[in-house]
């Protein structure tokens, strides 16, 4: 492991940000729940990255998740509405989760590039020697 | 596969290349001295080398089996780790022609 160790490292990047996606897509999928208001509303999920423990690269250190309130919306059309007409909806906003969709893609094929160049560079060393 | 390359490595004669070392010894680098202590032998460093690209091939091909069953979550582990079993045995390769052709020209000294 020691040998490719820019490989290592930049895998570690490339998993902390897959996780960064399933939980952007986990959120978007699960924006337009609707709950009653006695029960909590889905909470969005995020990811904290922090370095790895044993200093190469990062990790997936927990999971943070967002508001349990949520927001009432007066839907007294709703099957799921309280006597007063009011649902309880996930307090997730389409536009940031986009924004995150776009950082976490970008960061992921940065690390992937991270590994090609890395790739590429030990392959050049080896076909030094190999000469 | 190791214990040829352990003889080859014996046969390539090293201790002649570091007693050329030496050289830097007289020019009065105390520091080399040192450097040269944690001297392993070229056989063990080989059979360690080996060792690592055989368990970085056996870590890719589990993460196969694991693909091919859908137990990984995350096919760029998999891509990664073979990625790094590849060049592990590129690297052997290398160093193993590097070995048979100082090897070949010892023996042809001969004629």
């Amino acid at each position: 492991m020691s040998t490719f160790n820019a490989i290592g490292t930049a895998a570690s990047g490339v998993t902390v940000y897959r996780k960064w996606l399933d939980a952007v897509s986990d959120n978007i999928a699960n924006m337009d729940n609707v709950s009653r208001t006695s029960e909590s509303a889905f909470q969005a999920r995020y990811v904290v990255a922090q370095e790895a423990q044993d200093g190469n690269g990062a990790q997936v250190g927990g999971i943070a998740y967002g508001s349990a309130e949520g927001q009432l919306a007066y839907e007294p059309d709703n099957p799921l509405a309280d006597t007063e007409g009011y649902v309880r909806r996930p307090d997730i906003d389409l536009g940031s989760q986009m924004a995150q969709l776009m950082m976490a893609q970008r960061a992921y094929q940065a690390n992937i590039s991270v590994v090609d160049r890395a790739k590429e560079s030990y392959q050049a060393a080896i076909n030094l020697g190999r000469a | 596969m190791t214990s040829p390359i352990g003889a080859l490595g014996a046969v390539s004669g090293l201790s002649g290349i570091s007693g050329v070392s030496g050289v830097g010894g007289a020019a009065g680098l105390a520091g080399t001295d040192a450097v040269k202590a944690p001297n392993t032998d070229f056989a063990s460093m080989l059979s360690q080398g080996l060792e690592s690209v055989q368990a970085s091939q056996a870590n890719a091909s589990d993460l196969a089996t694991q693909v091919a069953n859908g137990t990984l979550q995350d096919p760029a582990q998999y891509t990664m780790a073979s990625t790094e079993a590849a060049l592990g045995l590129q690297l052997t390769m290398a160093i193993r022609n590097k070995a048979v052709e100082a090897f070949q020209e010892i023996m042809r000294m001969q004629a």
